[in-house]
């Protein structure tokens, strides 16, 4: 793995507002493209580890989708949803970017060691936690959050009450980002935490080409003058 | 009970339909707003760098007579539930506007209570109404000794939004003026929009049927 390239947030990604900064990294260490923060629009898609063969393909197909529209996909290299999301971008020849919750020169879980390789050697790998650094559990809690922070949008394939991602979903919705949820999560009546979040103003996503309506424009391409 | 009119005022208007490159630029500025975004070469915050435009061109608009150096600004709230410290850009423009000295101070008494429809999320004929909007509102800790309110917003489409909550406040605020301000006034018909520089004063009206109009 070669050495990560150190940046702010705010470097790539122009400048924070008041509500972006108050849970931003102060620094980014990356391996891979740097241009896939800066240019294109980026979506994450996330959900739960022990995901079921349902949510795997429901994840795998929105990351296509996504792929095939030139939307970079964003995820978290777990097991389960994330891998689910990163394989089929990579698949459907689109970018991906893998935020971590480890230093970039460490892999969790282990058996995504040759993933991590290729999203850091063709796509992008963003770490918060300097090389070094111990793997810590509220590591994954930050690694969210600053998941939803690079993301223009965020989609919530299939999670249980205790999940991880929702700490990325409450945070989309800090943000004032959209936040999307899969229309079989809603629908579940076991679940508390989906209507809590449409309270909040998560969206219901029943087919994935209504995430496009809902995608701001590019953040960076921002024109020099008003026309007012 | 709701007023059955009520004066607003808007600075930009924008198309949500039109195809024309000038429409499609206004929608993205729109964005812009609501995400906060930097503009301009110095990447100024969204409130802060309309709100300098809005002061820089007060007097080609009659803005001045709505925005005044006593005006107590309130925020609008989100149609949703919101948590403490999310984005909340009604309030970032009401900031805004007090530090070019386009009102005296920012109020934030209006709160959600339950959640609504998201407006965007919606058919037109489902979108929530002026009555839904005041159900749904409360006023916390409201203490000011002003005689001149406006709620602040960020986009106005019916106005059912602001309706809504001025009749919220003229409830515990009787005898007190209350009008509306919206940054970017919609223009559902494309063949309408111009361009986004289009500084008004209006009036929404409460129809028969609970609906509210905006004119302009």
């Amino acid at each position: 793995m070669p050495n990560p390239l150190v940046r702010t947030p705010a470097s790539l990604l122009g400048p924070l507002n008041e509500v972006e900064e108050r849970f931003a990294p102060s620094q980014m260490f990356l391996v891979g493209d740097l241009g896939l923060l800066t240019q294109g629009r980026r979506v994450a898609i996330v959900g739960s580890r022990r995901a079921s063969e349902t949510g795997l393909k429901r994840a795998a197909r929105l990351a296509r989708i996504l792929a095939e529209q030139s939307v970079i996909v964003v995820s978290g290299l777990a097991e389960g949803i994330d891998t689910a999301g990163h394989r089929a971008a990579i698949a459907a020849r689109g970018r991906t970017i893998a935020v971590l919750g480890t230093p970039v020169d460490r892999c969790y879980p282990p058996g995504n060691a040759s993933l991590q390789d290729e999203i850091g050697a063709r796509h992008l790998l963003v770490s918060q936690f300097p090389v070094g650094q111990p793997v810590q559990k509220q590591n994954f809690i930050l690694r969210n959050r600053t998941m939803a922070l690079l993301s223009d949008a965020s989609v919530i394939v299939e999670a249980g009450e205790s999940s991880g991602s929702l700490s990325q979903g409450w945070e989309a919705l800090r943000l004032g980002r959209p936040l999307f949820l899969m229309r079989s999560v809603v629908e579940n009546p076991d679940l508390e935490w989906p209507q809590e979040m449409l309270d909040h103003g998560a969206r219901v996503l029943a087919e994935p080409e209504e995430l496009f309506d809902g995608l701001p424009p590019e953040r960076n391409r921002e024109p020099a003058d008003a026309p007012f | 009970m709701l007023l059955s009119d009520l004066e607003f005022g808007s600075f930009l208007c924008y198309s949500p339909h039109g195809q024309d490159e000038r429409a499609q630029e206004s929608r993205a500025w729109v964005e812009r707003i609501k995400g906060e975004h930097g503009c301009g070469q110095a990447r100024l915050p969204a409130s802060v760098f309309v709100a300098r435009r809005l002061s820089e061109r007060l007097a080609e608009t009659e803005l001045h007579t709505l925005l005044t150096p006593e005006t107590v600004l309130v925020p609008a709230p989100r149609s949703t539930l919101q948590r403490p410290g999310s984005l909340w850009v009604p309030a970032l423009l009401a900031n805004a506007l007090v530090l070019q000295g386009l009102g005296r101070e920012v109020v934030p008494c209006l709160k959600r209570t339950r959640a609504l429809r998201k407006s965007a999320a919606v058919p037109a004929a489902e979108r929530p109404s002026a009555r839904e909007h005041f159900d749904s509102l409360e006023v916390t800790d409201f203490g000011f000794s002003g005689r001149d309110i406006v709620i602040v917003d960020d986009v106005i489409t019916r106005g059912a939004m602001l309706l809504g909550a001025a009749s919220r406040l003229a409830l515990i605020l009787p005898g007190i003026r209350i009008r509306g301000f919206a940054l970017v006034r919609t223009l559902s018909d494309p063949e309408q929009f111009r361009n986004m520089f289009a500084p008004c004063l209006g009036h929404v009206r409460l129809l028969e049927d609970g609906q509210t109009r905006r004119r302009p």
